[in-house]
């Protein structure tokens, strides 16, 4: 990346996070996720936020997402003024950083993942709503890594 | 993208597959399991040998007679010892948390350590301070749905030291690697990464030249892998074949051309599975099937062949070899159907005793130039069947193996060299109070393949509940042992072992 990029970026990003603030309604509520029960302290925690069946688990639709350091446990993730609605969460450890879940070759996942509600699913994912919780007011979560 | 990889891996289902289902396999109502056991013990000495075992043990032997030469070195045998976590017991024998037991022989000296394996669940369980998963063969309220085989793996089937490591052995899962002096667990062997968590076999079989031959099979995807490891320890080749019907599979032989296996026709119902059936309860009995026979190219795995036997079950191979002809021979223990599996070893677990089958050994000759397969059974009662590892592959005359069941209790009580090709068996009984466990073949140093050497195993003395360790010349059994070291305490009886020369 050239240098003279930077301020660039930094612009754009600005101006990104003040159309988000403008576009908040009037009911706005925090959501802190807690996650615990990492198997290393390697990698990054990847966290996806969705807010409807449609949406759910379609990284085109992820109403939201965002990535932590795995040393830094339990990994604390804080979602400022999200519209009150209800929403689910899935969380991975990827551990080698190698940017995806593992799965071994009869696909199943070698990396530690969690789902809000700590659901699980029967034959694949748990659904949106084994997964999904209201928020109205801030509100906290813990997912165990699995 | 990195996100997007992931949600894509979780939108195509890939997230906590069939093994979820466990989670809903566990309707049990009300488990009287751990009273029934700890009341029948009063009334049938037996049941000792089959003791939860909940803490690493560690002392020295007390020795009679002398050890020779050829043995100094290390007996290592595993098995399942914890059998109960708080009031929940198991209902399967196979279930239980793995201990790996180590019997150091050396300057007539035997020093005993046996540690529990410490898998992903036994500490998630044992920092609980009960059971959280279902196991192989049991349910109960309130288990957690496992997220991969390893959520269920408890390493308790067999052992095998490989170039320095020592691995401890399941079916269902990994193979768990452990310090081969201390026995501290050191986690999961992963052989390659996309193998991490894949099944690896508790009976893989070693060559010759020292390569290591291995299966696993994930029922629920009708799949087997199969592994070549070098002798270095290092994977040389593992490949994911698609079997239909795959079955209940627990060991293989090999020869010089081939890798031989016999399905017997217990397969896997996903519907029982899913609707709350333990793992070991998804499995229905099919002798319509038959025993499918799969002979593989060691060197083409594409190259397979079916031949079909009468219906029957098995846990153990003996050996198999080709003669000139091409005709493979291979030997295993024979029951008519599974019932060992869903009763017998289930049955112990709350104090209670059935035979219900008989184990005999079948010779079963295998003519992949005609296609046909053919078997006889030797009417001679047998269980864990070992031969002289220099002659994995090749021609054996000697089975050595547990034999003499007692009418009032499980197990065997004497320890039995049959030669097969004449039906001869020359045995040392332990006696009635005794039960045999498996018995190993260690060679003479120096001697050829195939030439007496010497035998070793362990022993439970169901009246001193201690478990001893025995050495007996190969081709005279019947004098006894040459040596025995007697721990000061009983070890839950177990499964398999192997010997590491020093």
């Amino acid at each position: 990346m050239k240098p003279k990029s930077l301020p660039k970026l930094a612009i754009a990003s600005a101006s990104a996070l003040l159309f988000a603030v403008a576009a908040i309604p009037s009911q706005a509520a925090d959501l802190t996720i807690t996650v615990k029960n990492l198997r290393s302290q390697n990698g990054m925690l990847m966290l996806a936020l969705f807010n409807s069946t449609d949406s759910f688990l379609k990284p085109e639709k992820q109403f939201g997402a965002q990535m932590l350091q795995a040393s830094q446990q339990p990994g604390v993730f804080v979602f400022k003024n999200l519209p009150a609605g209800r929403y689910a969460v899935s969380v991975f450890q990827d551990e080698n950083g190698n940017g995806k879940m593992d799965s071994n070759m009869l696909g199943i996942p070698t990396e530690r993942y969690g789902f809000s509600n700590n659901a699980t699913g029967t034959m694949g994912p748990p659904s949106f709503e084994q997964a999904a919780f209201s928020l109205s007011d801030s509100r906290e979560l813990n997912i165990d890594l699995r | 993208m990195q996100r997007r990889n992931f949600l894509r891996l979780a939108g195509a289902g890939v997230l906590t597959p069939l093994f979820s289902q466990l989670a809903l396999a566990s309707q049990q109502a009300s488990d009287t399991w751990a009273a029934e056991f700890a009341n029948a013990q009063a009334a049938s000495p037996w049941i000792a040998a089959y003791r939860s075992a909940n803490r690493d043990l560690a002392a020295d032997a007390e020795i009679s007679g002398r050890f020779p030469a050829a043995v100094q070195g290390v007996l290592y045998r595993n098995g399942p010892a914890v059998h109960q976590l708080g009031d929940q017991r198991y209902h399967h024998w196979f279930d239980g948390d793995g201990m790996m037991q180590r019997f150091a022989i050396g300057d007539n000296k035997v020093r005993h350590i046996g540690k529990i394996i410490r898998t992903d669940k036994y500490q998630a369980e044992a920092a609980a301070g009960k059971r959280l998963f279902t196991a192989f063969g049991t349910t109960f309220p309130g288990a957690l749905a496992p997220t991969s085989p390893d959520s269920l793996n408890v390493a308790n089937t067999s052992v095998l030291a490989l170039n320095g490591e020592l691995l401890a052995l399941w079916e269902g899962g990994s193979a768990y690697r452990l310090d081969p002096d201390t026995l501290q667990t050191r986690g999961p062997k992963v052989w390659r990464d996309d193998l991490a968590a894949v099944p690896f076999s508790a009976h893989p079989r070693v060559d010759t030249d020292g390569t290591v031959w291995n299966f696993g099979i994930s029922m629920p995807d009708d799949v087997m892998v199969l592994y070549q490891i070098g002798a270095d320890g290092n994977l040389r080749k593992a490949e994911a074949l698609k079997i239909p019907q795959i079955a209940m599979v627990h060991d293989f032989a090999v020869t010089d051309k081939h890798l031989v296996f016999l399905l017997p026709p217990l397969i896997f119902d996903r519907d029982k599975f899913k609707h709350g059936s333990s793992f070991l309860d998804a499995h229905i009995w099919r002798p319509q099937l038959g025993m499918r026979v799969l002979v593989v190219d060691k060197h083409d795995w594409s190259k397979r062949q079916w031949l079909e036997l009468p219906a029957g079950f098995l846990f153990h191979v003996g050996n198999a070899w080709e003669d000139a002809q091409g005709v493979i021979h291979i030997d295993y223990i024979h029951t008519d159907q599974p019932s060992i599996l869903f009763q017998d070893t289930r049955d112990v677990m709350r104090g209670q005793f059935s035979r219900s089958a008989l184990h005999h050994i079948a010779r079963v000759s295998i003519d992949t130039a005609k296609g046909k397969a053919s078997q006889e059974l030797l009417p001679i009662d047998s269980e864990f069947p070992r031969i002289d590892p220099r002659l994995t592959g090749q021609r054996h005359q000697h089975l050595y193996h547990a034999t003499e069941t007692q009418a009032d209790r499980p197990g065997f009580s004497a320890v039995a060299r049959t030669n097969i090709e004449s039906g001869k068996t020359d045995k040392y009984s332990y006696g009635a109070g005794q039960i045999a466990e498996e018995h190993i073949f260690v060679p003479e140093p120096g001697s050829a393949a195939g030439a007496a050497g010497w035998i070793v195993g362990t022993s439970f003395d169901l009246q001193k509940k201690i478990t001893r360790l025995s050495c007996f010349a190969s081709d005279r059994l019947a004098d006894g042992p040459v040596a025995q070291a007697s721990l000061p305490y009983a070890l839950p009886l177990g499964l398999h072992g192997n010997f590491v020369k020093a």
